[in-house]
């Protein structure tokens, strides 16, 4: 069981830096710890983002809003679940589908505590929300007000439809070559993979990844499909999207 | 992780006061660094009960979209904790409020609070949108599908306003508004704009004759009339577009515009001040500026 934010005697409380945690130079154990959280941490805002009804992109960029702001502070500063969930409320800004705090916090408490009923409308409750709030202000200031990231999605859908123009219609059906890039292109957003690399780079490295899985055949002319759909793109690009993506499916074994 | 928000602060120097809206105010400021006049937005927070939600959207809209855009009628914008900087000025929609001009007589947009991003063309909107006296015929009568044609009508508010040197149709109330529109234009019927009478706030209203254009506006030239005929046309689907209207004869036809650096300034022609006086008319400077160009820059 993960220590939620409802689980907090004072939520508020988290938005504070706490005394006494260690800020040394990170080790690697470190990292790997850091990232694990991370990755708990972006399954939740998934989970949520679906529970709320929010869309593919608002949930992408609750995942996009989170990493950016842990590129810039520390983990041990701040609570990262609460920060989700103010990412999760900022992202529905954002994206023009709006999400109501209090449905937040309701899906967050069911979330962390299963099968309890949701919480009263009492002190602990509006500290909770009032937090929610305070940490949305907090992460547009760390962000410098940069809150409009360009995603893959867009990219893929694109990828998506000339590739199955090319390919043998039979051969097509018996794949589902769209269901499997569109859920390697959700999984990309459990890391920080998904600001590190170009949209364009990643739409196309799911799409390869998910024809080299089926082993669906393109036909080849003198440029590679990738190399006629994402102009400047090379095998490097790809093979590192590929790489950061299969390090998350590691961790995921991991992170049960 | 500190925020340098004093040092950011001292980079600007307050000048000014220039106005204030509902969820912002607005400075006049320089730039010490860039020795610039810029315009400082500075969104209200609000004590809490009104910061209760957080980020005002509408303002969080304004801030994406004016980072997005980059054009050269477009104000340029820096951001930094709550405060944000519009190069030269500004102030909801499009109204003679929201247009600007640089030093060098470029007319800016400005406050995007209420655009948006063009998603599908045809997606539900709300229809409280643009000041009444700009607002079209069909987000009077409740239309939730429109398009760049509300912004074609204000154009035609505004261009009728420069001419006039007053408002053009100035309603008291949604339904007033659409009084004095047909007043002035005649009222529409299912022959002259079909599907008026299915829009979700449709009446019929009384059936006004309408005036003649060139009566209202007796110093028109007649390419002028043809471009407010075609933007003060009822039926949305066919009311001429910006890219129809810089086409128009009137763009092309001598003269040419005034280059920017050449138009008149306020403040410093006598010129000017005493038409100010003349006008008498609580009007921005910016209107009075622009209501000396020849053309307008769209």
């Amino acid at each position: 069981m993960e220590p939620g934010p409802s689980s907090r005697s004072s939520a508020a409380r988290d938005l504070v830096p706490a005394a006494g945690r260690s800020s040394g130079p990170a080790r690697e154990a470190d990292i790997s710890r850091d990232m694990k959280t991370h990755f708990r941490v972006c399954r939740f805002i998934m989970e949520a983002g679906v529970k709320l009804g929010m869309r593919s992109v608002p949930v992408a960029t609750a995942c996009v809003l989170y990493h950016n702001f842990f590129k810039r502070v520390s983990l041990s500063v701040y609570e990262p679940y609460l920060v989700a969930m103010s990412c999760l409320y900022l992202a529905g800004k954002v994206e023009e589908q709006h999400i109501r705090t209090r449905d937040i916090i309701n899906v967050s408490h069911r979330y962390f505590n299963s099968g309890s009923p949701p919480l009263e409308c009492d002190k602990e409750f509006w500290d909770l929300r009032d937090s929610v709030v305070q940490c949305e202000l907090l992460i547009l200031r760390q962000l410098n007000f940069q809150v409009s990231f360009e995603h893959p999605h867009k990219y893929l859908l694109h990828y998506v439809m000339s590739v199955k123009s090319l390919v043998n219609r039979h051969a097509w059906s018996r794949c589902p070559v769209a269901e499997t890039s569109w859920a390697l292109l959700r999984d990309c957003y459990h890391g920080s993979m998904c600001i590190r690399h170009m949209p364009q780079h990643i739409a196309i490295a799911t799409l390869y990844l998910a024809l080299n899985s089926y082993g669906v055949e393109l036909p080849v002319g003198e440029k590679r499909w990738w190399q006629v759909l994402c102009e400047g793109v090379t095998k490097v690009d790809i093979d590192a999207v590929i790489s950061d993506l299969l390090q998350l499916y590691d961790m995921e074994a991991k992170c049960i | 992780m500190a925020f340098d928000v004093k040092s950011r602060a001292k980079r600007y120097e307050k000048l000014d006061f220039l106005g204030e809206g509902q969820f912002a105010t607005v400075y006049k400021a320089r730039d010490k660094t860039t020795d610039t006049i810029v315009a400082i937005k500075k969104i209200k927070v609000g004590h809490r009960t009104e910061a209760k939600d957080g980020i005002n959207r509408t303002a969080l809209r304004e801030i994406k979209l004016l980072q997005e855009l980059h054009h050269p009628n477009i104000i340029g914008v820096d951001t930094y904790v709550f405060v944000l900087l519009l190069c030269f000025h500004m102030l909801n929609d499009l109204k003679p409020n929201n247009l600007l001009l640089d030093g060098n007589g470029v007319l800016k947009l400005a406050d995007f609070g209420l655009a948006k991003a063009f998603g599908s063309p045809n997606r539900v909107y709300t229809h409280q949108v643009v000041t009444r006296w700009y607002r079209s015929p069909e987000l009077l009568f409740g239309a939730r599908m429109y398009g760049v044609g509300v912004d074609m009508w204000a154009v035609g508010c505004i261009l009728a306003e420069l001419l006039l040197r007053i408002p053009f149709l100035v309603g008291d109330s949604d339904l007033d508004q659409l009084t004095k529109i047909f007043e002035a234009l005649g009222t529409p019927t299912e022959e002259t704009w079909p599907g008026v009478s299915s829009l979700p706030d449709y009446m019929p209203f009384k059936i006004f004759p309408g005036t003649p254009l060139e009566h209202i506006f007796s110093a028109a030239t007649d390419d002028l009339l043809e471009l407010l005929h075609g933007l003060f046309t009822f039926n949305p689907s066919t009311r001429t577009t910006a890219t129809q209207a810089l086409k128009m004869k009137y763009f092309s036809n001598r003269p040419g515009p005034t280059p920017g650096p050449q138009l008149p300034r306020p403040n410093c022609s006598a010129e000017v001040l005493r038409e100010k006086e003349t006008v008498g008319l609580k009007r921005k400077r910016e209107g009075l500026e622009t209501t000396t160009m020849k053309k307008l820059i769209f």
